[in-house]
């Protein structure tokens, strides 16, 4: 397997020819503002490509101990349940599809968590299930990578 | 629309329809183009807005605003994820759905900030709301 460039590099290097060499030559105006959508759209796959296993991986391990931490403090069956459907998706290999459905299994072990959290007035799980949002949002700000909503 | 001097001014209406107008304070305050009049002096700005249209301070204040936001900006984030689900499900509807990805991380970073700090505040419901 060619593993250099990496996938992020090739990603900019086509970023770069599309800025520098393509848009110069397109006129059209509507075009134009596509072709800088599609330029966006294109490093934030790069900045997803070098990093989203890990960070998935990293975050659904997180979830898990929160998860966990929650379901012995406040014993619920729902948590139990997404807890019990989460272990059917744990990815037993990096490809990116089992990844992502572990990731939505565990995002959806969150989402009953937070309830949980957020209902039973746990100040210390509460205030851990916030820093695991602040975490994920951290990640999409490293995703937009200087995104202004251009076009609009 | 055109005014008295022949100035030609476009309105692009996003979710027109009848409602609280404080719904369209709430979706104003996190528009991300600039300039953004409410965020360079949200005091000002609801005290011109007050003084406009009668309302009082109860009906009309930083966290009614921020109420509003969460309210109408959830089915704002679920149109933007309705259309990455069409994308990730093979469905492509052009460049603007995995652009708006963008838009969907922004704002519901924007929208945590807000619940938290509405979460925060003793007046959690704004006068006259009828939800």
């Amino acid at each position: 397997m060619i593993t250099q460039p990496t996938t992020d590099q090739i990603i900019l290097d086509c970023c770069r020819e599309l800025i520098d060499t393509v848009l110069p030559e397109i006129t059209d105006q509507v075009a134009r503002v596509r072709l800088a959508m599609v330029e966006t759209t294109l490093r934030n796959a790069a900045v997803r490509s070098a990093h989203e296993i890990a960070w998935a991986h990293d975050e659904i391990a997180a979830i898990l101990q929160f998860a966990r931490r929650v379901h012995a403090a406040i014993p619920d069956q729902m948590l139990q349940a997404d807890l019990l459907a989460y272990e059917g998706q744990h990815p037993a290999a990096l490809h990116l599809d089992p990844v992502v459905r572990a990731y939505s299994a565990a995002s959806r072990l969150l989402t009953t968590a937070l309830r949980l959290t957020e209902a039973s007035g746990n100040a210390a799980l509460r205030h851990e299930g916030d820093l695991l949002v602040d975490r994920r949002l951290e990640t999409e700000q490293t995703i937009l990578a200087g995104w202004s909503p251009t076009g609009r | 629309m055109a005014n008295s001097e022949g100035q030609t001014v476009v309105i692009d209406w996003e979710f027109a329809r009848i409602g609280d107008p404080r719904e369209d304070l709430g979706h104003y305050s996190q528009m991300p183009v600039l300039p953004n009049l409410y965020w360079a002096d949200p005091a000002g700005f609801i005290a011109r807005y007050r003084a406009g249209s009668g309302m009082t301070a109860d009906q009309l204040n930083e966290d009614v605003v921020d109420y509003f936001m969460l309210l109408g900006e959830v089915r704002m984030i679920r149109q933007m994820i309705q259309a990455a689900d069409s994308l990730a499900n093979g469905r492509s509807r052009g460049v603007m759905a995995p652009y708006l990805i963008n838009a969907t991380s922004l704002l519901a970073r924007k929208y945590v900030a807000v619940a938290r700090r509405l979460d925060a505040s003793p007046k959690q419901r704004p006068a006259g709301d009828p939800v």
